[in-house]
């Protein structure tokens, strides 16, 4: 009889506990009492810790030969028209200009970049971006090259989502209704590869998906901590001045059938740029101060990659989250009320021990499925629940117990 | 027969069944450069050639400067990382696959890593010099000479304009005009603009003579490739042009100026005669400044010839 006193006692203690937590959930401010927790983990995601420590960037199979990265440097005109004619001369499927042309220079470089564009125009995407509301239909387009260049070419939007302004984990694949069908840079290219590829995303009914970051920046520079300290190749990136210079080396077939994304990787292959840089789960320094770990283009070949190998990131529900809160608040009533039992003098100590035991069962759970099923669980609501628990276990047994017994009594679902 | 079932045995055992597999170059820092053979007339030459992207032959060889360093992958994922200075034999080379780490390993290492101490930023021990702040500068990329091209020029009565394409609007150049069979710099002359305009050029320049010009950025290596221009009499580019459009003008008089400017260029296209077309087209444009037929023609033949220069 105690035990099912117990158990019922402990679903009411879950399900307020579960009511607490969801109300300080959904009023962020509130959760301000635990400031510095929340502060520390608020820009953090288990994806950071897991892409960053638990995944082998050293794999075999992680090179992604499908996928040329041509740095243009300080974009000059001439040479990036050289470059479109070189590149669709020698093959490439697609080719993918991350690089705004916003202005007429009015001399004949303009002219003769149109040109090789023009060439090339059915193999050729533009970027340009959306403006701050980029995962609306309704978003005005911020920046686009001008009609001079654009003229009959295909376009993506580049923008990808970020929660704080420089860490991108996910992106809005296209934005549609019955009218109107926007792409992204990334699923125009990849699906000049895979024509497939858009029913397969639309099948999977998310209006964003999160990326699943392999591979990290590639170039001589960028082989530092905190970016790619162990040398990991996963993409060829070449330098446009170089390959124009050496351009007869490359043969017919070198670019045939390759996705060729040229874009801004450094002014030149010393220099270790800022700019279009952002934070990205690879980052080795995965809290507090870092650099700025992937240039935007190397972020749209993982993207690529990730959509070509439909390597998604599922993601569970809400409801399953809550239902796991649920039976840690559940499991714990009955942990604290058998050590407060056994260990009445220490009892804080275990307490606090089976909480961080806890804490890590579940932290490094969530890890695993995340690193090798490709299935992510938000953490952050599990790990308040854990550690909360006790003082709402403490709450719930000085100030609601009776109560609720006196209910329950009155109810006659205890003797 | 039975001679033949032990070593085939011993090799499907051991797994040691040769085969080639395709190596490829993914990575390339610093100067790296590698072995090509050419058919020339007197038979295949070897030269050597920079290292670029792509499928290496196994009888190629490597030659690394100091500091590069190459990554080479093979079909079965297997790398190989060489760093110079050295010289290194394709066929000899060892690829290794990466040792992938278990599970275990990786969170052992992570259990590990939280007993690593942390030091403390309050206390200025714990701080070391690991930060250089210095750069290098921004690099410039050469300047690219567009007018005038390689071959005859006339010696124009007012004026001659120098232009060049460069992507730095900071610098200052140096244009320079040596005279090529005397060696002797015939004009040096530093500007901040993309051009010079040179007056009375006849106090420069002998007909008939070559010339070699090319221009430098100041404080800065980048250099652009010479060109060679050789003066002609201006009479000259005058007497072909009227050859040309009385030619055109006997067999059909009703010509309009756009298809007269296009036989025109045809005509001295067929001599090589590439600053000839672009002072005539220069000279339509200015005869007819609202003809918008005549400068697309006049564009196209510009970018057609400076594409032509670039490929």
């Amino acid at each position: 009889m105690t035990r099912f006193r117990n158990s019922i006692h402990a679903i009411v203690y879950a399900a307020l506990s579960l009511c607490l937590l969801y109300i300080l959930h959904l009023l962020p401010v509130n959760q301000l009492f635990i400031d510095p927790f929340s502060e520390a983990i608020k820009h953090h995601d288990v994806m950071d810790i897991t892409f960053s420590k638990f995944r082998d960037h050293n794999k075999s199979g992680l090179f992604d030969n499908r996928i040329i990265i041509i740095n243009s440097g300080v974009t000059d005109r001439a040479k990036l028209a050289q470059t479109i004619d070189l590149v669709n001369a020698k093959g490439a499927a697609v080719i993918g200009l991350d690089l705004l042309l916003d202005t007429l220079y009015e001399n004949r470089t303009d002219t003769l970049l149109r040109d090789a564009m023009q060439n090339a125009s059915d193999k050729l995407v533009l970027g340009y971006s959306l403006d701050e509301k980029a995962h609306l239909l309704s978003a005005n387009v911020s920046s686009h090259s001008l009609p001079f260049f654009r003229n009959g070419l295909q376009d993506g939007y580049v923008n990808l989502s970020t929660n704080d302004g420089f860490s991108v984990r996910a992106f809005v694949p296209f934005l549609y209704n019955k009218d109107e069908f926007k792409p992204a840079f990334s699923t125009q290219l990849a699906n000049k590869l895979d024509t497939h590829l858009i029913s397969i995303i639309k099948q999977r009914n998310n209006h964003s998906e999160w990326i699943n970051f392999r591979r990290v920046q590639p170039g001589s520079r960028s082989m530092i901590y905190p970016i790619n300290s162990k040398k990991a190749v996963h993409y060829v990136q070449m330098e446009m001045n170089k390959l124009i210079a050496d351009s007869a080396l490359y043969s017919n077939t070198y670019f045939k059938n390759k996705i060729v994304l040229i874009g801004f990787c450094g002014e030149n292959e010393n220099a270790l740029s800022m700019s279009d840089r952002y934070f990205t789960p690879l980052n080795e320094q995965y809290t507090g101060r870092s650099l700025p770990d992937m240039f935007g283009i190397v972020i749209h070949a993982n993207i690529i990659s990730m959509l070509l190998d439909k390597d998604f990131l599922e993601e569970f529900p809400e409801s399953v989250i809550y239902l796991f809160a649920f039976l840690i608040s559940y499991i714990n009533y009955f942990a604290f009320k058998t050590i407060i039992r056994k260990h009445h003098f220490m009892q804080r100590l275990y307490i606090r021990l089976f909480q961080i035991m806890e804490f890590v069962f579940i932290f490094s759970t969530a890890i695993i499925i995340l690193a090798f099923l490709n299935w992510k669980l938000s953490f952050f609501f599990i790990a308040t629940t854990i550690i909360l628990s006790f003082e709402l276990y403490h709450l719930y047994t000085h100030k609601l117990q009776d109560y609720f017994e006196n209910w329950f009594r009155k109810w006659k679902l205890i003797p | 027969m039975k001679n033949l079932i032990f070593p085939f045995l011993f090799l499907l055992l051991t797994g040691t069944v040769l085969q080639s597999q395709e190596i490829s170059v993914i990575h390339i820092q610093g100067d790296a450069k590698t072995n090509a053979k050419s058919e020339k007339k007197s038979g295949w030459v070897e030269k050597t050639i920079n290292l670029s992207y792509g499928p290496l032959k196994q009888d190629q060889k490597l030659i690394l400067n100091n500091k590069a360093t190459v990554k080479l992958i093979r079909d079965d994922g297997s790398q190989c990382e060489l760093q110079g200075p050295g010289t290194f034999e394709i066929s000899d080379l060892k690829f290794e696959k990466i040792e992938e780490k278990s599970t275990l390993n990786t969170f052992m290492d992570y259990f590990k890593s939280f007993f690593v101490a942390h030091p403390n930023s309050e206390s200025k021990e714990n701080y070391s010099n690991s930060i250089s702040a210095i750069s290098r500068g921004e690099m410039v990329m050469p300047p690219l000479l567009s007018f005038p091209f390689p071959g005859a020029l006339p010696l124009l009565k007012k004026e001659i304009n120098f232009s060049w394409e460069v992507s730095c609007d900071t610098c200052t150049y140096n244009l320079i005009i040596k005279d090529l069979s005397g060696k002797k710099i015939v004009l040096q002359k530093e500007t901040n603009k993309h051009n010079f305009t040179l007056t009375h050029p006849e106090k420069y320049f002998e007909l008939n003579k070559k010339y070699l010009w090319w221009v430098e950025i100041k404080h800065s290596d980048a250099v652009a490739v010479s060109q060679l221009f050789t003066i002609n009499d201006f009479n000259d580019y005058q007497s072909r042009i009227n050859e040309i459009e009385k030619s055109l003008g006997n067999e059909n008089s009703y010509l309009n100026p756009v298809t007269k400017m296009i036989s025109v260029f045809s005509a001295l296209e067929k001599d090589e005669l590439t600053n000839y077309m672009i002072l005539y087209g220069q000279e339509q444009m200015k005869k007819y400044p609202k003809d918008a037929a005549i400068r697309g023609i006049y564009n196209r033949v510009y970018y057609d010839n400076l594409k032509r220069k670039r490929i």
